[in-house]
């Protein structure tokens, strides 16, 4: 039963992914903002679907099976030094869920709990002006009746929310005395905007959907292709409501620009870090580039997250 | 904000298109798939996809071992019958199986033996079923009664 329903989600993944590729293909330019919400909705479906299956909840499907899983999972089951390979690839991609996605989380956590948290009357001030800006254009933030910004006492440039119920805006002091007026109202707009697309409540539940799928190579890119739109849809989000991309991709650079491995750290972790860096840099510069491009637009109209998401729902419902 | 129809067109046409090319893959790599009753020459050829293989502890001395006629069936009711034949015989005098109606051509003549009421057994032959897990086990035979129940006996674990 367990192998079987494993193999149901691997094929479901592997459909939602081919499915994202050529939509994004024939579909260019999608919005940010709808292309964060199809990311989600493909990581979300294939573990809902299963689900459902497995409680009996859908339609009967015998005669629209466009992928027979039950035979796919009697193939590859039956060969040993397939299952062999297959074991060693879904157990490394679960360390992978834990070394870059389960710890870098535990540590944000901890740095941002042990730095003292003040308030920045002047920061206040300017969050609420920005905030005015998200209501003028009426965006919704989510889950936000009360909105706090704090300045986080940490020399290390960070910006942040924090918190499910009542979100908390973090600014780090290392940041702030980095960033000019301009800069610090367009990173405050890009917090903002991640209230605005569901905040750290929905990412929370697909996180969690994400950890239930830890074996899979597929949530996995699909997870990570999430994490990039999530910020791209912000970044997007920031730059209508500022009407000054230029000035987030300026503040994405000084956040960027500084912090240099620690000399007293090991030359593992020098190395770690040394790639890591590479890794956001080149991921900032992906950023700046769409920036300065032009945004090509933060939202889309709800029906067609609907649309796209009962597609992919009647495509991976004929994959039984 | 407008529903674009020319982009939701598209997306149609790419669904339609990607279960199409899915459709082509799995039927071209995998074939048809097979329904109802097959055949197995051995037990180990039975794939794990027809369940539960009801194999007996104990089987008569008279009766040869592997079984003579081994049949399963895949897909959504599985099922799987083992037919002993006695050592140099032909037919078989005992099947053990299990799996809801219908039962394979081959053993049509014992479908009123393995009804809940038994009726219409072909004459000379007896039927025991154990039941448990919503699973029953259904032992025909053309052997004494005693020999029957201590095959029976014998597969208790398998519904356990």
């Amino acid at each position: 039963m367990l192998p079987q329903l494993l193999i149901t989600n691997l094929l479901h993944g592997l459909v939602s992914l081919a499915w994202l590729a050529g939509l994004r293909r024939a579909l260019a330019p999608i919005p940010a903002g709808l292309w964060a919400r199809m990311l989600t909705v493909a990581l979300t479906l294939p573990p809902l679907i299963v689900v459902l299956h497995v409680l009996g909840v859908l339609p009967d499907n015998e005669r629209w099976v466009v992928l027979r899983t039950d035979l796919w999972a009697e193939q590859m089951l039956s060969s040993p030094p397939f299952v062999a390979v297959s074991l060693v690839l879904l157990a490394g991609t679960a360390l992978l869920f834990v070394l870059q996605e389960l710890r870098p989380v535990i540590a944000r956590h901890q740095v941002q709990h042990h730095a003292r948290r003040l308030r920045d009357p002047e920061l206040e001030a300017m969050c609420q002006a920005v905030r005015a800006k998200f209501e003028d254009a009426r965006v919704r933030l989510v889950g936000c009746r009360q909105l706090h910004v704090r300045l986080l006492d940490t020399d290390t440039p960070t910006a942040a929310v924090e918190g499910f119920v009542d979100p908390v805006i973090l600014v780090s002091r290392g940041l702030r005395a980095r960033l000019d007026a301009f800069e610090l109202e367009a990173v405050l707009a890009h917090e903002l905007a991640h209230l605005a697309q569901g905040g750290n409540r929905r990412f929370f539940w697909v996180w969690i959907l994400r950890a239930i799928q830890a074996p899979s190579p597929f949530a996995l890119i699909l997870f990570r292709l999430l994490v990039e739109a999530r910020e791209a849809a912000a970044d997007a989000l920031a730059a209508e409501i500022t009407g000054k991309p230029a000035v987030l991709a300026s503040a994405l650079l000084k956040l960027r620009s500084g912090a240099a491995a620690a000399p007293h750290l090991s030359a593992v972790a020098r190395a770690r870090a040394r790639v890591l860096r590479q890794a956001e840099l080149a991921a900032t510069r992906l950023r700046v580039r769409t920036l300065l491009d032009g945004p090509i637009g933060a939202q889309a109209a709800p029906v067609v997250t609907i649309a796209s998401g009962a597609l992919l729902a009647l495509l991976l419902w004929s994959v039984a | 904000m407008k529903v674009p129809h020319r982009r939701l067109a598209l997306a149609l046409v790419w669904t339609a298109l990607l279960a199409g090319a899915l459709y082509g893959a799995d039927r071209f790599l995998l074939g048809p798939r097979h329904v109802g009753w097959q055949v197995a020459s051995t037990i180990e050829e039975i794939p794990s996809a027809a369940g539960l293989v009801p194999t007996p502890r104990i089987v008569p001395e008279h009766l040869g071992w592997p079984p003579r006629v081994i049949l399963y069936r895949t897909g959504r009711e599985t099922g799987c019958w083992l037919g002993l034949a006695d050592q140099g015989g032909a037919d078989p005098r005992l099947w053990i199986g299990i799996g809801a109606p219908p039962l394979p051509e081959l053993l049509e003549p014992f479908a009123g033996c393995v009804t809940p009421l038994r009726v219409d057994c072909p004459a000379g032959w007896r039927a025991l079923s154990l039941a448990d897990d919503g699973r029953v086990i259904h032992v025909l035979g053309e052997l004494p009664a005693v020999e029957m129940r201590r095959v029976l006996k014998g597969l208790e674990p398998h519904a356990r």
